[in-house]
């Protein structure tokens, strides 16, 4: 998942992501961030990633997870 | 990449405009230097004052961290327009002191300073003066030019500086560095020819053409597609850009608790909050328009994701046509949803320039639209908050002025509040035909429809419109008027 936080590192200004961030109140993610998160989700890593199960993880850690079982 | 000489016959590297430049040098071709379309002012006003020379010297830093804020334009045979980065400011940051006039007099004074013409070529675009006004407060006014930076750009670069000034004066630590405009410049001009504008194209050419053709709805008590169905019953488009694009600006604020309530019920439900407004947008035109369910407007998109998009400065947007077809029994916060639904999927597209949009939008209007012909009555623009940082002894307030013209007849921008984060919904209108009167009962429905969602997501459409119906009392004040 180094990829992910890669990826993330770029849509948000922090210095690093812990498992816990939340994607709108820690990271500042708006609606159109995440659009494009997902599709350079989609198109780095591979895997398909539907905004509906997007939604459904509020964590960063979460994501992971859900990333996992793909 | 260009090698340009200069008229004084130094050598730059140039480059092409993008496309929302493009969007933006036509616009003011056309309208010309007696509607100044390209500029954006504002002021920035600090209760409590400010050490004007510490505040200068960081402005100063934050010019140098911003490359759009020392960015320059040249004209060109072959590109018409190219621009260039100057590696030093040559701006000269005044402080000027109004501390003898009335605060609202000042202010005007600046409002008329930001519908002055800004010379395009060869030379400083942007201004910056520092001011004393009356009372203890000092403002930073900015007249930017909208080919270089717009309202998102304008606000992270006044972060930037308040975030240096207060390392200056108070040891906090120093901002995170801004990001380069040039790579992110060249991946928009890479986009031109590319296969995803192609994608982009066929996207947008089968979703307006596979549908069903969409209706006009007006935020005009008097309908224009009303008016216009007296000669062809079957228009479902209408001609609303005749008017001179001079323009208003109306502001009316929903408290701080109000748009609390708006904001906990987005987060607790996992709402965007760009749909939530788009919902209530969308509802009060339905309610303008005889509870039409099929409502489209234009959303005008930012299209800044990354942090390198959202940190070197320019300017970012476009404008999408987003439309909404929202049965009767459907739940307010399943519409939220999706709205929500429509939008990612616009943002996936969303780097077509607005010209190809039209073009593809009339391949499948009627043979008798005229060019400007359109089902979209207004263009919104959602800003999400950003943190602004208090320079002075209380919350400091961000003004923006008009610069008098308008390029579509109703723009609405949505923005928080910086003293207490509510939101403040900003109608920049064109003046003819005059839409004052039509625009607060507007508000009062757009801002019942969004309190209503907040107090009760599960509330329908049905229930909603019957509750927000414009009453025979509405009606008639538009007719004594």
């Amino acid at each position: 998942m180094d990829k992910l936080n890669e990826i993330l590192l770029n849509y948000a200004d922090v210095d690093e992501i812990p498992d816990s961030a939340s994607f709108r109140k820690d990271l500042g993610l708006s609606s159109f961030d995440t659009a494009c998160l997902i599709t350079e989700i989609r198109t780095v890593m591979g895997i398909s990633l539907e905004p509906a199960d997007f939604i459904k993880c509020k964590t960063v850690g979460a994501l992971k997870d859900y990333l996992n079982t793909k | 990449m260009i090698e340009k000489i200069l008229p004084d016959g130094s050598k730059v590297t140039a480059f092409p405009i993008s496309i929302p430049q493009q969007f933006m040098f036509f616009m003011s071709a056309q309208y010309g230097a007696k509607y100044p379309v390209n500029n954006i002012g504002l002021c920035c006003f600090i209760h409590g004052g400010a050490d004007l020379e510490i505040l200068r010297d960081a402005l100063y830093e934050a010019i140098s961290r911003c490359d759009t804020m020392r960015l320059r334009f040249t004209p060109d045979e072959k590109y018409k327009i190219l621009q260039y980065i100057t590696p030093e400011t040559e701006m000269n940051i005044d402080i000027i002191d109004m501390s003898d006039i009335p605060l609202e007099e000042a202010k005007l004074k600046l409002q008329s300073i930001s519908r002055e013409d800004i010379p395009t070529y060869n030379c400083e675009i942007h201004k910056i003066s520092l001011i004393r006004f009356k009372g203890n407060t000092d403002g930073i006014f900015m007249r930017l030019h909208h080919f270089a930076m717009d309202a998102y750009s304008t606000g992270v670069f006044l972060r930037d500086a308040s975030e240096i000034y207060l390392h200056k004066t108070k040891g906090t630590a120093y901002p995170k560095p801004m990001r380069p405009y040039l790579p992110v410049l060249l991946q928009e001009l890479q986009y031109i020819n590319s296969p995803q504008q192609t994608e982009d194209k066929d996207y947008w050419f089968r979703s307006l053409s596979e549908a069903d053709e969409p209706v006009f709805t007006d935020y005009m008590l008097d309908n224009r597609l009303t008016q216009q169905q007296k000669k062809n019953p079957s228009q479902r488009f209408a001609d609303i850009h005749s008017g001179s694009p001079e323009a208003g600006t109306l502001i009316f604020s929903m408290s701080e608790d109000e748009s609390k309530r708006i904001l906990s019920v987005c987060e607790e439900k996992q709402l965007s909050v760009c749909a939530f407004l788009s919902m209530g947008l969308r509802t009060a035109l339905s309610v303008f328009n005889n509870n039409e369910t099929d409502v489209s407007f234009k959303m005008i998109v930012n299209r800044r994701g990354t942090v390198a998009e959202k940190k070197s400065g320019g300017i970012r947007i476009n404008y999408f046509p987003m439309r909404s077809i929202i049965p009767g029994d459907m739940k307010f916060a399943d519409a939220v949803n999706e709205i929500s639904l429509i939008q990612n999927d616009i943002y996936g597209h969303c780097s077509l320039s607005f010209w190809d949009m039209l073009i593809e939008r009339h391949k499948s209007m009627p043979s008798d639209a005229k060019p400007d012909s359109t089902y979209d009555s207004i263009g919104l623009s959602y800003q999400p908050p950003t943190e602004h940082i208090q320079l002075g002894s209380s919350p400091d307030e961000v003004i923006w002025f008009n610069n008098g013209a308008s390029m579509i007849p109703l723009y609405l921008t949505i923005k928080h509040r910086t003293t207490d984060g509510g939101f403040d919904f900003i109608f920049e209108y064109r003046k003819d035909p005059d839409p004052v009167y039509d625009l607060n009962i507007f508000f009062t429905k757009l801002r019942g429809a969004l309190l209503a969602g907040a107090e009760d997501p599960d509330i329908t459409a049905h229930v909603l419109l019957k509750q927000l119906k414009i009453t025979d009392e509405e009606r008639k004040g538009k007719n004594n008027g």
